[in-house]
């Protein structure tokens, strides 16, 4: 079992190695395809694993395989720890990322950077299976640093394209914000825990006396230290107010929207707490901090999905959303629940980036929803998936999107506090919203008249591309009934969450019964009203309306705080720079003091001046200074 | 009666117009090498004065061995001097400040 274990990170280090620095002998379609493989067997051998930790139900398997620092019995290794968390999430990523492969072999056959894109995405897959199977936060934190690396070369993948490299900038330095944070947060949980293993932590908890922590402004030490560790999750899972890299990330190529910025890195913040939980179920202060931010980016970022026209930016707006449902799931300390959330979630929504991408494809690089139309005649295939993935992100019964998000409103009412009813009832808005703009994108691409030009042109992409949409598509269906799996998943060695669950057919029936389905109902009718019949109302054009959609349509103005800040910045580094570097350290200290010697021995060196008498009358002088004072003393 | 104070005054005097001479004149090097010997006059002085009035006369003899290093040292000024002026054409001393650092 160790060696299935740590030969994955080593065949997906190879991938890399091979299709990076391979000769030109190696064309680019056989490349793909060692790739492909190599990521298929460490897929099969994911599985295996999975199927170990899940049949033998207290087995953690855990090993030190490299001594990497040891300083005066601080010892940061190499290592993996699979439990259940951690091998389920494995499965997760290896599956997308071997689809989102065979896939690119298709979508990237006519770029020049073929096997440059092939290294990328293994090493990011790497980096991903590092972070996971990480038994301490250091190497988490490898990891979690080496995603952000890929993910910021593979935005930037069109380096000739200005916005590429905007939006990679961007990307890059919101992330360096939550990093910094992130290692904050590491060293004081080393602080309190004294100790970066997982299991050591852990056992070193149950010693902490919780009730006599210090105690600072009134947060306890485990609520600043998980605060800092959260806004490293804010800034790679994208939430408010660091969530403005997403929208600009879809720059990159499509496969790589759909396995980097929708499935799997975006869901490492996720997951980190996740695997923190024994330590974050005691931040009770934060995990309220992280209930809020949670909904409120599910809340608002999915409102402006809406009114956004980019195929690719509509997406990962309701990626956004999507991961605030995780978060606020997080808050209320229902791990579980959220993991199933991501997990449902990777499956539908790597499959909508994925049929985007074949429909981009299709109608040779255009994004421009306003410019679709009427395809579903066209690419059958294409729109049968998205339909697919559409139903799974608004939740239809008996798709996967349906159990997990429904657990999560379920949950979040069972809370029963003020602030997780105020939250669910944002949530439950959340989900009205994520009815309308996906049926919105699904409506305005795939149904009414084309408004493109002809669209007898448009032809369906080849196999390569459509299977991975066909298997995304079923594994969207199926993946919500392993629900009860999950209800059990214990995270760790730690006790979870009780939930009520009676069963499959209870929790379905009660389900359809929910709220969240009047949400789902008036949902569509609203978008069918608005956008499949293409009906104006004098609603829309009411002033209170149209001032609200001009707020939503501006983003809340992040972008432009961001870019304020940032102009404080450069206002108070100008003004050091001139006044503090310029006048106190250049022209008092470095120029300043040899300045004050010089003119100090000038005096001096006017009294050497080279006559004889000068000299005489200065020897004689002091003798009789001198004597004068010995005089004086003597007598 | 002239006692011991007004020969110890005498000798200051001389050694004071010595050292003025050194001072203030700004002419002639030969001045100053006549002031020096002057200095040294003034000091024989007050050897001869002592010896005398302690009835001791190695203060005396002394003075002999001055005298005779006083010539031998102004025959090698008098010889420096010749050598420099045959540099320089010149014995003015404001033009000797070579010694400026």
């Amino acid at each position: 079992m160790e060696n299935l274990i740590m030969s994955i990170p080593i065949f997906l280090v190879l991938s890399s190695v091979i299709t990076g620095f391979s000769s030109k002998k190696l064309n680019n379609i056989s490349a793909g395809i060692i790739s492909s493989m190599l990521v298929f067997i460490s897929l099969v051998f994911s599985l295996v694993i999975f199927y170990h930790s899940f049949n033998n139900d207290s087995s953690i398997l855990y090993d030190d395989f490299y001594q990497w620092i040891s300083i005066n019995g601080l010892n940061i290794g190499m290592g993996y720890l699979i439990d259940k968390l951690s091998a389920m999430m494995m499965v997760v990523v290896l599956l997308i990322s071997f689809v989102v492969h065979v896939y690119s072999i298709g979508y990237m056959r006519d770029e020049q950077d073929f096997k440059r894109f092939f290294s990328y995405i293994a090493l990011f897959t790497f980096s991903m299976i590092l972070l996971v199977m990480s038994n301490n936060l250091i190497q988490l934190f490898i990891g979690w640093e080496g995603v952000g690396l890929v993910s910021y070369l593979l935005i930037g993948f069109f380096y000739k394209k200005e916005s590429a490299i905007k939006a990679n900038l961007k990307a890059f330095l919101i992330n360096r914000i939550g990093d910094m944070f992130f290692i904050i947060g590491i060293i004081m949980i080393f602080g309190m825990l004294d100790s970066f293993d997982y299991r050591t932590m852990f056992s070193n908890l149950k010693l902490v006396d919780i009730n006599n922590i210090d105690h600072y402004y009134g947060f306890s030490y485990i609520d600043i230290a998980c605060f800092f560790l959260f806004i490293g999750a804010m800034a790679k899972s994208a939430q408010i107010p660091l969530h403005v890299w997403l929208p600009d990330s879809m720059e990159g190529p499509t496969p790589i929207s759909a396995l980097i910025h929708a499935a799997t890195m975006v869901t490492a913040g996720i997951f980190m707490v996740a695997r923190l939980s024994p330590i974050y179920s005691f931040a009770e202060v934060t995990t309220d901090f992280i209930l809020i931010i949670g909904a409120l980016t599910a809340l608002f970022i999915g409102v402006i999905a809406i009114f956004e026209n980019d195929i690719k930016k509509v997406i990962a707006y309701s990626t956004i959303s999507q991961l605030g449902y995780m978060v606020s799931a997080l808050g209320i300390n229902a791990y579980t629940v959220s993991f199933f959330h991501l997990y449902t979630h990777a499956f539908f929504k790597a499959l909508l980036f994925l049929c985007a991408g074949s429909v981009i494809m299709s109608l040779h690089h255009n994004q421009d929803i306003t410019k679709m139309g009427g395809l579903r005649k066209r690419l059958p295939i294409t729109h049968f998936c998205f339909l697919v993935g559409t139903l799974c992100i608004i939740g239809f019964p008996l798709t996967s999107g349906f159990f997990s998000k429904d657990l999560i409103l379920e949950v979040m009412l069972y809370e029963n506090t003020d602030l997780s009813f105020f939250v669910y009832i944002l949530l439950l808005i959340g989900a009205f919203v994520t009815t309308i703009y996906s049926l919105r994108l699904i409506f305005i691409v795939f149904y009414g008249k084309y408004r493109g030009g002809d669209i007898q042109k448009i032809e369906e992409e080849s196999f390569v591309i459509l299977s991975p949409l066909i298997i995304l598509a079923a594994l969207s269906l199926l993946s919500g009934f392993a629900i009860h799996t999950f209800i059990e998943l214990p995270i760790f060695m730690y006790g979870i969450k009780e939930i009520h669950y009676e069963g499959l057919m209870p929790f379905i029936s009660h389900g359809v019964l929910s709220p969240a389905s009047v949400t789902l109902i008036a949902g569509f009718f609203i978008a069918k009203y608005l956008y499949l019949d293409n009906k104006k109302t004098s609603f829309l054009s009411n002033k209170f309306i149209s001032k609200i959609s001009m707020i939503i349509k501006s983003k809340y103005k992040f972008d432009e705080f961001f870019l304020s800040c940032s102009d404080i910045m450069k206002w108070v580094s100008h003004l050091a720079a001139t006044k503090f570097d310029i006048k106190v350290i250049d022209s008092f200290f470095v120029n300043g003091l040899p300045r004050k010697i010089n003119k100090l021995s000038g005096y001096f060196k006017s009294i050497s001046s080279g006559y004889l008498y000068h000299y005489a009358f200065l020897i004689v002088f002091s003798l009789v200074v001198i004597f004068g004072i010995i005089l004086t003393r003597v007598l | 009666m002239i006692t011991m104070t007004h020969y110890l005054v005498f000798s200051a005097l001389l050694f004071c117009i010595s050292v003025a001479g050194i001072f203030i004149n700004r002419k002639n090097i030969l001045l100053l090498l006549m002031s020096i010997e002057l200095m040294l006059l003034s000091v024989n002085t007050n050897f001869i004065i002592f010896s005398h009035y302690s009835n001791d006369i190695t203060g005396q003899v002394f003075v002999f061995f001055i005298l005779a290093v006083a010539a031998a040292e102004s025959a090698i000024g008098l010889a420096i001097i010749v050598s420099l002026f045959r540099a320089r054409n010149s014995l003015e001393i404001n033009l000797i400040n070579k010694l400026k650092g």
